[in-house]
């Protein structure tokens, strides 16, 4: 595993979790609206 | 109730159920084949461009035009195509919407319960535990009744790996018997309960493999490079020349489109059951969010990296090539097979197979349910009876003729190109015939986030610009080969011609059956039945 592959591997996983929480977190906070 | 009148429990649920339908057997064995093969981490470039320019206007459209559909009693694609777009053919061309989920889910049903017999199997050690992959690679097609041991069971008995013939058949009996059972208890009572029950095991599994696969280190020390960290770089060690390649770039596309199940028709049925108030803006972003954690998190994360770690790059690269069920059913259960524990971990990872596809097959047979409720007035009772014996009677020839590639031909058609099509389809309408103020609308109609203003125009423009140079090129590349059987068999295409007229009647049927739904609808007898109603 290359610098590189190690710098693709955490922005792609830092990126889809990140979003991923996210968006969890927001859904959390708006329950449906009826 | 008919499955048109029903509506989901709660908002996590929901969300979960179009993930379940969105992660699926690609999230594992599909996308880390592609990624290896095209570039490794420079392959996440396209993959991550399409994902954004692709995949989530796609979702967006897909959610708001499932939900417009549904506030005006149409759930399944026909009747939302019909109110979008003001044709006679309109509701013909929303058949595909129900057409590629029926066939999917004849063949997807029967794969799907593969998944739990070796799981099974795998509890039980009923593996073979010597002979490595050409020994299970037996096993499987035993399984699959393809091929037969003298005995009149497959392998031997000494060592514990034998098979009986039928067993195959038993598991696609339950897990058929299982979906329908699930589908049967409803919305709320069966395909949000598999899901909030469902996917977070699922999730916890991943990680439980993860884990194992990550600490696997260098597991023969005399070959040092076969090991999980050159697994990791197999993957993700960017090769940027690949870049300059199109077909990269396709294949990027076209995993996106694959993964997040666009152009299928299921997630329009399932946002069909949304109010006019609910947000469909953050919950398609979160369905994305969440089938992307499973596919590039774990699913990069377990197959590939293994196979390396045991086998080496060389190897591995020739058992991808082999395809994504060879990497799943025969190289995995080998690598459990030389794990301490390797029969519960083989069984976890089979169980998390089925997981993702029962939820997917449940959104399947959904779309039909929904089409039967709508079209027809069926309850749910009868339209999940009917479904469940056409389905039985359709899936004899996969499982009949699994060796002449008759699965493969469904594969290719239904669960391949026709979601090319659907997909650059629905886009256009969308964007242009809808229009884009007015879908741009329904999309921030009770949003809980406001997406960018830059997506008003990449869904103008980007993504039906996008997805018809993706069908084009596609469709060039693919289908003339498939198409006039090239390469193929003298004693197979009778069997690929009768998997042709299976889809050719089924689509039919399809047509058949709107044509009179529509009859009904808005025939003299319902203008009467509306006339004395207004009266």
């Amino acid at each position: 595993m290359t610098t590189a592959g190690w710098i693709m591997l955490v922005a792609a996983w830092g990126g889809i979790v990140g979003l991923t929480l996210w968006c969890i977190i927001r859904v959390l906070r708006s329950p449906w609206k009826d | 109730m008919s499955a048109g009148k029903e509506q989901w429990g709660t908002r996590i649920g929901l969300i979960l159920a179009m993930a379940g339908n969105a992660v699926g057997l690609g999230n594992f064995l599909r996308f880390p084949v592609q990624a290896a093969s095209n570039g490794g981490g420079a392959f996440m470039i396209p993959y991550f461009l399409s994902l954004i320019l692709l995949g989530i206007p796609l979702m967006w459209i897909e959610w708001s035009l499932g939900r417009y559909g549904g506030v005006r009693g149409s759930g399944s694609t026909p009747g939302i195509l019909d109110a979008i777009w003001k044709s006679r053919i309109a509701k013909y061309v929303g058949a595909l919407g129900i057409f590629m989920p029926f066939v999917v889910m004849v063949y997807y049903t029967y794969v799907e319960s593969w998944s739990l017999g070796f799981s099974l199997l795998s509890i039980f050690g009923a593996f073979p535990e010597t002979g490595g992959i050409e020994e299970m690679t037996h096993f499987l097609r035993a399984y699959q009744g393809a091929e037969m041991h003298e005995s009149g069971m497959f392998g031997n008995v000494d060592t514990g790996a034998f098979i009986f013939p039928g067993l195959a058949y038993g598991f696609f009996l339950f897990t058929l018997g299982a979906n329908l059972w699930f589908l049967y208890r409803g919305l709320s009572g069966g395909i949000e309960k598999v899901a909030l029950y469902g996917l977070p095991a699922l999730f916890l599994f991943a990680i439980v493999l993860m884990v194992r696969v990550l600490t696997l280190g260098t597991p023969d020390p005399a070959v040092p490079e076969n090991s999980i960290y050159n697994g990791l770089g197999f993957i993700w060690n960017p090769d940027l020349s690949a870049l300059s390649n199109p077909q990269v770039w396709l294949a990027a596309a076209g995993q996106i489109f694959f993964t997040l199940s666009l152009g299928m028709g299921s997630i329009h049925v399932y946002a069909s059951y949304l109010s006019d108030r609910d947000d469909v803006a953050l919950s398609g972003l979160s369905t994305s969010a969440t089938n992307e954690t499973a596919e590039v998190v774990m699913g990069g994360t377990i197959a590939i990296p293994a196979a390396v770690a045991f086998f080496g790059v060389a190897a591995t690269t020739q058992l991808a090539a082999g395809g994504s069920y060879n990497l799943g059913f025969v190289t995995m259960p080998v690598i459990f097979q030389q794990l301490p524990l390797g029969d519960l971990f083989g069984a976890l990872w089979f169980f998390l197979l089925f997981i993702a596809g029962i939820t997917s097959s449940l959104a399947m047979g959904q779309v039909v349910l929904r089409f039967l409720a709508d079209g027809f007035g069926m309850t749910r009772s009868r339209a999940v009876a009917l479904l469940g014996a056409v389905v039985f009677l359709c899936t004899q020839p996969v499982v009949l003729f699994i060796e002449y590639s008759y699965m493969d031909e469904l594969d290719f058609w239904a669960g391949t190109f026709g979601l090319f099509v659907f997909g650059a389809i629905e886009v256009i309408l969308f964007a242009w015939v809808f229009g884009i103020d007015r879908g741009w609308s329904e999309i921030m109609k009770g949003a809980d986030i406001r997406p960018p203003r830059i997506y008003k125009f990449i869904l103008a423009w980007v993504t039906p610009l996008l997805m018809i140079v993706i069908f084009l090129a596609w469709t060039w590349l693919n289908a003339p080969s498939v198409l006039l059987m090239e390469g193929v068999p003298e004693e197979t295409r009778p069997y690929i011609i009768g998997a042709r007229i299976f889809m050719l009647a089924s689509l039919a049927a399809f047509f058949y059956l709107i044509r009179r739904a529509w009859r009904d609808k808005e025939g003299p007898r319902a203008q009467e039945r509306e006339r004395a109603r207004i009266a």
